[in-house]
C-alpha cells in the first residue's frame, strides 16, 4: 500500500520464462529481453492501468529461489520480503504476479510456493503459453486456480495474447486489498499440482535436442561457433564500410557548411578552429566510424542470444576456460567485447563467482573491439602498399588472425592471473541451456540498432568532443615554431622505434585514450602536414604510411599493439564501476600495455 | 576420492548420456553449489536424465524438473543416483 491511487507490485518468476517480455508489453516501457538466464539484473519499474486500477510494476531479477545467494536473487529475495530499502520509486510490493513458463511449471511453481509463503497477495501468469501448444503441452490452469486458490491466468506475451485478461484479473485482486487470504496449510506441493495439473508428452523437446546435437556436437559444435563468430564479423565489416563512408560524407558536408557559416560571421580563427576542426570534425569521424559497425553487430549478437544459442557456446568452450581457472561465460564476454569492450565488461555481470568475472573484466581488452577492428582493417588493407605484397584476402586473414591471436591471449593471460594476482581455484559452475526459441526480428532489429544508436551517439559527444578540443589545442600550440603535439612525437620516438613503431603512433595510441576511432586520423595526421583535415577518406594510407617509412614490421607491430593495449577510457571506468575498485580499473589499462609493448619489443628483436 | 560404490549410489557424472536415473543424495561440498544444485531440482528423489556431452569435455548436461542443466563433472559427482548399470 503506497499512495492511495497506486498499487506496487512486483514482477517475479524464474530466468528465462519471458519476464522481460510480459513487463514491456503491461507498461509499454523499453527494456531489453534475453533468452539468458541472468541477464536482467537492473530492475524496471514501469506502470500501466489494470482494468481502473493504476499499478506500478516492479521487475525484479529472475531467480529460481527466493533464498539463494548471488547478487540478484538477494535484491529479489530483500525486495519481496521487504526488507531493503530501494527508493521512493521501489515501494514494497501490494502483490506479486509471478510469471510461469508453461513448459516448466514445475520450477516455476516451486517458486510460487516460496512467495505463496510470504503471505503477500499474488497470481500466476503462465506464459509461453503458445510454445506450450506447439510441443503439445497442457497446463490446467483452471484446476490449478482451484487448487491454490489464486487467480491464475494464460498468456503468450509476446503476442499480447492473455494480457488484457491479467490486467483484469490483477485489478480484481488488488481491489480485494488485503482481506487476508488465509494460508491454506493444505495447500498441494509443486509436484502434486504439477501430477494434476500438467501434462507433458515424451519428447516435448525433440527439437530441442536435435539442434543441439549439432550445435553442441561433439564434431559440429566449435566449428559451427568459428563459422558464427566469423560470419558475424564479415557482415559487420562489409556491411558497416558503406555506411561509414556515406556517413563521413554527410558529416563533411555539413562541417563545411559551419565553416563557412563561422566565416561568415567573423568568428575569430582559434574559436572557429576549435570549434570546427577540433570538437566538431573529431566527434564526427568518431561517429562515422563507431556507429555503423555497432549498429550491424549488436543486433546479429542479440539474435544469437535470444535465439538461445549463446549458453551452447559457454557449454562447448568451457574446457578452455576451466582450465585457466576461469568460466566457460567468459566466452560470452568476449564476444561482446568484440562489439565495445566496455560493453564486455558491463556483461561480465553473467558471471557468478568474483575471482572468475574480475579475470574476464581485465582481459576483456585482448578482444578487439569494433574500433580497433577498423583500425586492424585499415592498415592491413593499407598493408600491400607497404609490404608490396598485393593479396586480396590479406585484409580478412590479419583480421581473422587477430581475433585468433586475441583469443589465444586471453587464455594465457586468464591463467596468468588465476596463478598470481587472482588465485583461487576453478568455481562450481551450473549453466542453464534453454529451449531455443525465434526472437521477433523487427522488435530485436529497433531495439537492438536504437540503443545501440543513443549509446554511441552519447559516448561520442561525451569522449570525442573534449578529446577533439585537446588534440586541436596541442596541434596549433607550440613552443619555438613546433607544435605541442610535434615535441610529443619526437619525445615518444625513441620509445616507439624499440618496439617497431614510431614516435607517431605512439602518440596517436596515447591519445586516442578516449577512443580507438582515433587511432588512425592522429596517425595519418602525425604524418601528413595538412593538419587534421580532410581525412575522411582513407585512400591512400598505404601511400602516407610508405612515405612515412613504415616496413612491414612496422604493420605487424602496429597492428599487435593495436590488439593489445589500454582499452579506451569508458572501458577503464566501466571496469571501475563493476568491480568498485580503482585498482583493478588501473590494472585493466596497465597490464594489457606491459603485455603488448613487451611482445611488440620482441618480435621487433626477431624481426627487425 | 570418497566414492560410494555401494549398491545404487553412482555419481551422476558416469551417468550414461540417454539414460535416466533417479537421485539417492547429494554430498555437501561448499555452501553456494549446495544450495544452487537443490534449487535447480538437484535433489532427493528427484529424476534426472544425461541429455549430452560437452564437444570438449568436462561438462554434460542434465535434465532435471523439465529444464536441461549442463554441470561441470566434479559437481556432477556430488549427486549421487540409483540407476542399472547395463553390461
Amino acid at each position: 500500500m503506497n499512495s492511495k491511487s497506486e498499487f506496487t507490485v512486483a514482477l517475479a518468476g524464474n530466468p528465462n520464462v519471458g519476464k522481460s517480455t510480459v513487463f514491456n508489453a503491461l507498461t509499454g516501457a523499453h527494456q531489453h529481453t534475453g533468452n539468458w538466464p541472468g541477464k536482467t539484473v537492473s530492475s524496471a519499474v514501469g506502470s500501466f492501468d489494470a482494468d481502473g486500477v493504476a499499478v506500478r510494476l516492479v521487475d525484479i531479477p529472475g531467480t529460481y529461489s527466493l533464498c539463494a545467494r548471488s547478487p540478484d536473487e538477494q535484491v529479489a529475495h530483500d525486495y519481496i520480503c521487504g526488507a531493503g530499502d530501494y527508493g521512493a520509486e521501489r515501494q514494497p510490493p501490494c502483490a506479486v504476479i509471478v510469471v510461469c513458463d508453461a513448459c516448466s511449471m514445475r520450477r516455476s511453481l516451486e517458486l510460487a510456493e516460496e512467495i505463496a509463503q510470504t503471505s503477500l497477495p499474488y497470481m500466476l501468469c503462465i506464459n509461453l503459453a503458445d510454445e506450450a501448444d506447439s510441443r503439445g503441452i497442457t497446463v490446467d490452469h483452471v484446476l490449478l486456480e482451484s487448487l491454490l486458490n489464486v487467480p491464475v491466468v494464460r498468456c503468450a506475451a509476446r503476442s499480447g495474447a492473455g494480457l488484457p485478461l491479467l490486467k483484469s484479473r490483477l485489478g480484481a485482486l488488488l481491489r480485494q486489498n488485503n482481506e487476508g487470504k488465509e494460508s491454506p496449510c493444505s495447500r498441494p506441493t509443486p509436484k502434486e499440482l504439477c501430477d494434476r495439473c500438467v501434462k507433458v508428452p515424451d519428447n516435448a523437446d525433440r527439437r530441442d535436442r536435435a539442434l543441439d546435437r549439432i550445435l553442441a556436437g561433439k564434431l559440429t559444435a566449435v566449428p559451427i561457433a568459428v563459422l558464427f563468430l566469423a560470419f558475424v564479423f564479415f557482415l559487420t565489416v562489409k556491411g558497416a564500410s558503406p555506411l561509414s563512408e556515406g556517413l563521413a560524407y554527410i558529416f563533411d558536408a555539413v562541417l563545411r557548411r559551419i565553416r563557412s557559416l563561422l566565416l561568415y560571421l567573423g568568428v575569430p580563427y582559434v574559436i572557429r578552429g576549435a570549434l570546427c576542426d577540433g570538437i566538431l570534425y573529431t566527434t564526427f569521424e568518431v561517429t562515422a566510424v563507431m556507429l555503423p559497425p555497432m549498429a550491424v553487430f549488436f543486433p546479429l549478437f542479440t539474435f544469437l542470444e535470444d535465439l538461445g544459442y549463446l549458453p551452447r557456446v559457454a557449454y562447448s568452450f568451457d574446457r578452455c576456460f576451466k582450465g585457466c581457472r576461469a568460466c566457460g561465460k567468459q566466452a560470452l564476454t568476449m564476444m561482446m567485447g568484440l562489439g565495445c569492450n566496455a560493453a564486455g565488461v558491463t556483461g561480465c555481470r553473467i558471471i557468478d563467482s568474483p575471482r572468475e568475472r574480475l579475470i574476464a573484466m581485465v582481459t576483456n581488452s585482448l578482444m578487439p573491439c569494433n574500433g580497433r577492428l577498423a583500425v586492424i582493417a585499415a592498415i592491413a588493407s593499407a598493408s600491400s602498399a607497404v609490404t608490396g605484397l598485393a593479396f586480396g584476402a590479406m585484409p580478412a586473414l590479419i583480421l581473422f588472425g587477430a581475433v585468433a591471436l586475441g583469443t589465444v591471449l586471453t587464455l594465457i593471460l586468464s591463467r596468468l592471473l588465476s596463478a598470481t594476482l587472482m588465485r583461487g581455484s576453478p568455481s562450481s559452475f551450473t549453466l542453464e541451456l534453454p529451449p531455443y526459441r525465434l526472437p521477433d526480428l523487427r522488435k530485436l532489429i529497433v531495439r537492438s540498432v536504437l540503443d545501440r544508436t543513443v549509446f554511441v551517439l552519447g559516448r561520442a559527444v561525451a569522449v570525442a568532443a573534449p578529446a577533439g578540443l585537446v588534440i586541436w589545442f596541442l596541434c596549433n600550440t607550440g613552443i619555438n615554431g613546433t607544435s605541442l603535439f610535434e615535441h610529443m612525437t619526437r619525445l615518444l620516438d625513441p620509445v616507439g622505434r624499440i618496439a617497431g613503431m614510431d614516435g607517431v603512433i605512439m602518440c596517436a595510441f596515447i591519445l586516442a585514450l578516449p577512443a580507438a576511432e582515433l587511432i588512425l586520423p592522429l596517425m595519418l595526421m602525425g604524418y601528413s602536414s595538412s593538419g587534421f583535415a580532410q581525412l575522411s577518406q582513407f585512400d591512400g594510407i598505404g601511400e602516407i604510411l610508405r612515405h612515412a617509412g613504415w616496413t612491414p614490421v612496422t604493420v605487424l607491430c602496429t597492428v599487435l599493439f593495436t590488439l593489445v593495449h589500454f582499452p579506451c577510457s569508458t572501458t577503464v571506468i566501466t571496469v571501475k564501476r563493476e568491480s568498485g575498485s580503482i585498482f583493478w580499473a588501473v590494472m585493466s589499462a596497465v597490464i594489457p600495455t606491459v603485455m603488448g609493448f613487451s611482445l611488440c619489443v620482441l618480435l621487433n628483436l626477431i624481426l627487425g | 576420492m570418497t566414492e560410494k560404490t555401494s549398491m545404487g549410489a553412482l555419481p551422476l557424472d558416469t551417468l550414461p548420456i540417454g539414460r535416466s536415473a533417479v537421485i539417492s543424495d547429494v554430498l555437501k561440498k561448499n555452501a553456494d553449489i549446495s544450495k544452487r544444485l537443490l534449487q535447480l531440482g538437484f535433489r532427493k528423489e528427484s529424476d534426472v536424465e544425461c541429455v549430452g556431452e560437452s564437444p570438449l569435455g568436462g561438462m554434460r548436461a542434465y535434465r532435471v524438473l523439465e529444464s536441461i542443466i549442463a554441470l561441470r563433472n566434479e559437481d556432477a559427482r556430488l549427486i549421487l543416483t540409483s540407476y542399472e548399470q547395463q553390461e
